[in-house]
C-alpha cells in the first residue's frame, strides 16, 4: 500500500522540509510499513499514556514576572533584523503548488 | 592524574596536591593531543581557564564551593551554554551562541565546575553511532588502546589498517562518552532518549547514567522527544556518577515536567550483603542478534549476585519488542514538533530565499537539516496526520501504557532492579557501521536500551569487561522510579565485583601532518 503523491506534496506542505529524492520517499514507506507492526498489539481498553507522570499534578509557578529584558541578546542570534523586531518575508502566500515548486515528487 | 576519578582529583584539589589550572591545562593539552578522536565540536580554551583561575582562588581563601568546585567536565552539544556556539551537530544551528544556561550547564556551573566544551553528536541526537553530524563522527579511544590494537589481527601494521579499523562510539552521545573515556575531563553530560548516553558508555568503557524522567531538569537541552527525554550523566565511575547527579537533581520552576518532592544527594553505602535484593533477570532481553559474548557475561553477572546470596530470578516484559517500534512512532511524531521552531527567523541558519515566509521556512529548512532529521520529520508528520492519528500515534500511546505496566508488574511482584545486556555486541568498526542507514541501525541498537525511556525509569551501564576484540562490553541495570540510591548503590557492587580494566590508551604525536610512529606516549 504506497503512499499517494498527493499525500506525500501535503507532508512537504506540513513539513516544509522535502523529500529530496527517492531515497527519501522510500524512506517513509518503510517507516510506515516498520510502524504497521504496533497493530499486532491487542490495546482493546488500554488509555493512552501521554507522559510518565500522569499521576502527579502539573507544576504551575505564579504569574509574575521573574526574567526578561533580553532584547538584544536574543537579537544577536537572528540574521534579518531591524530596531527591535524579526524581520520576515512577507507572509500569507501559500507555498507553490506541486507543479510549481522544485520538487522531486514533480516527477512523480 | 587525569586518570583519577572525579572524587579523587577533588580531595587533590582540596588539600592542594593539583591546582584547578594545572587540572584545566592538562586536559586542554590532553584534548589537543587526542584531536584525532573528533570528540570536542567546540573547545572553550578562555572560558575554561578563567573559570579555573576563579576555582583557585576559592581554593586559595579555603572556601571551595563544593566537590565539583574546579573540575573539569564537558557538556554534550545540544545543551545551551551562554556565550558558547550551541550546533547539535547540525548546519541549522552552525553559528548560533546561546543567551542563555541550561539549567543542568548552570547547576554544573554555579559548583565550581570548568566547562571545557561541547562534545560530538549525532545531529540534533538522532542516532546511534555519533556518526551523522555535520562535524563528522566520533572515534571510540579504545580504537587506539592497546587492549584493542593487541587483539586485532596483524595483517600489516601500517597505518592504512589502523586508520580504517577505528571503532565507533555508539550514539548519540558519543562525543561525550569519548571525552570522559580518554581522560579529557572527569564527567560529562548526555542526553538520553532511547539510550543516547548509555550505548556510548557502555561501547567507551565508562558509567553512563540515565535518571528517571522528571528527576533532572530539561530547560535549555534542546529537544527531541519531550515525553521522554532526559539530560545523561558520563563518568569512570558510579560513585562520581552520583555526585553528579547530587548537584543536578531537583525541581525546577523553568521545567514544568520536573517533580516537586524534595531531592537529597546521597553519598553510596559500600554494600557488603546483597541477599536482600531480588535481581530480575528480563527473558525478553535475550533478543535476536544479542552476541553469544553479552549473552555469557550477561549470565555470569548474574551468576555473581546469586553466589552472594541475592534472590535472581527471571521475569517477563512481554511488550518489550514493541518498544522500538512504539519509539518509532512517538519519537517521530514529538520529533516533528520541535522541529518547527527551526525556521530560520530567530536564530540559526537562515535561507536566502524571501519570496515568502513559508518558501523561505522550506528553503531553510531544505538547507539546514540533513537526511534523517527530515526523515524524522516527514515520518512524523505523517503519523499524526488526521486519517492517521488513531492508528498510529494513539495506538502508540496505549502500547506505551502497556509497555510501562509490564515494569510495573515486574517490580510489584518483588523484584528491586533489573539486570540487562546495554548493547547486542561490542562497537562495530565505523566502515561496518555505515554500510545500514540510520533508521535501522537505531532500531538495532536501541533495542536495550529504549524501553527504559518509555517508561521513564532510571537506567545505568556499567562497564563489565572485554570482549575478544579488546574492546568493552557493559551491562544495563533497571531501577524503578526516583530510586536512583538503589539503582547506584546496586551498580556501583557490581562494579567492584567486576573490576573493568583500565583504557591503555597509545596517543601518538602527529607531526607535520604526515603521520609518523615518532613519539609514542602511553597511558598505562
Amino acid at each position: 500500500r504506497k503512499v499517494t503523491v498527493e499525500v506525500l506534496d501535503r507532508l512537504e506542505h506540513l513539513a516544509l522540509v522535502d523529500f529530496r529524492d527517492a531515497e527519501g520517499v522510500e524512506r517513509l514507506q518503510k517507516a510506515i510499513q516498520f510502524a504497521d507492526q504496533l497493530h499486532e498489539v491487542n490495546t482493546d481498553g488500554v488509555e493512552p499514556m501521554d507522559s510518565v507522570l500522569e499521576d502527579r499534578c502539573l507544576y504551575l509557578r505564579e504569574d509574575d514576572v521573574t526574567e526578561g529584558n533580553c532584547t538584544n541578546e536574543l537579537l544577536k542570534n537572528a540574521r534579518e533584523k531591524v530596531e527591535e523586531y524579526f524581520v520576515a518575508p512577507p507572509g500569507n502566500i501559500p507555498l507553490p503548488k506541486l507543479e510549481e515548486r522544485e520538487t522531486f515528487l514533480q516527477g512523480s | 592524574m587525569l586518570r583519577a576519578s572525579l572524587r579523587e582529583v577533588s580531595a587533590a584539589l582540596k588539600e592542594g596536591r593539583v591546582t584547578p589550572t594545572e587540572l584545566c591545562q592538562k586536559c586542554l593539552s590532553l584534548i589537543k593531543s587526542t584531536k584525532f578522536l573528533n570528540a570536542y565540536i567546540t573547545v572553550a580554551e578562555e572560558t575554561a581557564l578563567k573559570q579555573a583561575e576563579e576555582s583557585e582562588k576559592r581554593y586559595g581563601r579555603g572556601q571551595p564551593l563544593g566537590v565539583l568546585d574546579g573540575i573539569p567536565v564537558a557538556v554534550k552539544d545540544n545543551f545551551n551554554a551562554a556565550g558558547i556556539e550551541t550546533t547539535c551537530a547540525s548546519k541549522m544551528l552552525k553559528g548560533y551562541i546561546s543567551p542563555y544556561n541550561a539549567t543542568v550547564v548552570q547547576k554544573l556551573l554555579d559548583q565550581g565546575a570548568v566547562l571545557l566544551g561541547k562534545t560530538n553528536l549525532d545531529e540534533f541526537a538522532m542516532g546511534s553511532g555519533s556518526t551523522d553530524g555535520i562535524f563528522g563522527p566520533v572515534r571510540n579511544p579504545w580504537s587506539y588502546s592497546r587492549q584493542y590494537k593487541e587483539k586485532s589481527v596483524p595483517k600489516s601494521h601500517s597505518q592504512e589498517d589502523e586508520e580504517s579499523n577505528w571503532v565507533i562510539t555508539g550514539g548519540s552521545s558519543g562525543g561525550s562518552a569519548a571525552a570522559v573515556s580518554s581522560f579529557t575531563c572527569f564527567a560529562a553530560l548526555g542526553s538520553d532518549t532511547g539510550g543516547s548516553t548509555r550505548n556510548p558508555a557502555a561501547h567507551c568503557g565508562v558509567v553512563g547514567l540515565k535518571p528517571t524522567y522528571g528527576l533532572i531538569s530539561r530547560h535549555g537541552l534542546i529537544p527531541l522527544v519531550n515525553s521522554m527525554d532526559v539530560p545523561g550523566i558520563l563518568t569512570r565511575c558510579v560513585d562520581d556518577a552520583a555526585v553528579v547527579l547530587g548537584t543536578l537533581a531537583g525541581h525546577d520552576p523553568k521545567d514544568s515536567t520536573t517533580i516537586q518532592d524534595n531531592f537529597k544527594p546521597f553519598d553510596l553505602p559500600n554494600l557488603t550483603d546483597v541477599s536482600k535484593l531480588s535481581i530480575g533477570i528480563p527473558k525478553e532481553y535475550h533478543a535476536p542478534g544479542l552476541s553469544s559474548e553479552i549473552l555469557s557475561l550477561w549470565s555470569k553477572a548474574a551468576d555473581l549476585f546469586k553466589n552472594a546470596g541475592a534472590k535472581v530470578i527471571e521475569v517477563s516484559l512481554p511488550h518489550t519488542r514493541y518498544s522500538i517500534v512504539c519509539y518509532h512512532v512517538l519519537c517521530t511524531a514529538e520529533v516533528a514538533s520541535n522541529m518547527a521552531r527551526f525556521d530560520g527567523l530567530e536564530y540559526g541558519h537562515r535561507s536566502d530565499m524571501n519570496k515568502s515566509t513559508e518558501s523561505m521556512y522550506a528553503a531553510t529548512r531544505r538547507e539546514g537539516f540533513n537526511d534523517v532529521v527530515r526523515g524524522r520529520i516527514l515520518s512524523g508528520n505523517y503519523f499524526l496526520l488526521k486519517q492517521n492519528y488513531e492508528n498510529y500515534f494513539i495506538k502508540a500511546q496505549k502500547v506505551r501504557r502497556l509497555i510501562a505496566n509490564d515494569f510495573v508488574k515486574v517490580f510489584g511482584s518483588g523484584v528491586d532492579i533489573l539486570l540487562t545486556p546495554t548493547t547486542l555486541s561490542d562497537a562495530v568498526p565505523y566502515m561496518e557501521f555505515i554500510k545500514e542507514d540510520n533508521r535501522t541501525r537505531s532500531a538495532q541498537d536501541d533495542i536495550l536500551t529504549q524501553a527504559a525511556n518509555m517508561a521513564g525509569l532510571p537506567a545505568i551501564n556499567v562497564p563489565t569487561g572485554l570482549s575478544e576484540r579488546g574492546l568493552p562490553v557493559g551491562l544495563q541495570f533497571i531501577g524503578q522510579s526516583f530510586q536512583e540510591k538503589q539503582l547506584l548503590t546496586v551498580a556501583k557492587w557490581f562494579e567492584k565485583q567486576v573490576k573493568f580494566p583500565m583504557i591503555q590508551l597509545e596517543v601518538k604525536r602527529h607531526d607535520h601532518g604526515a603521520f609518523q610512529h615518532q613519539k609514542s606516549a602511553s597511558f598505562s
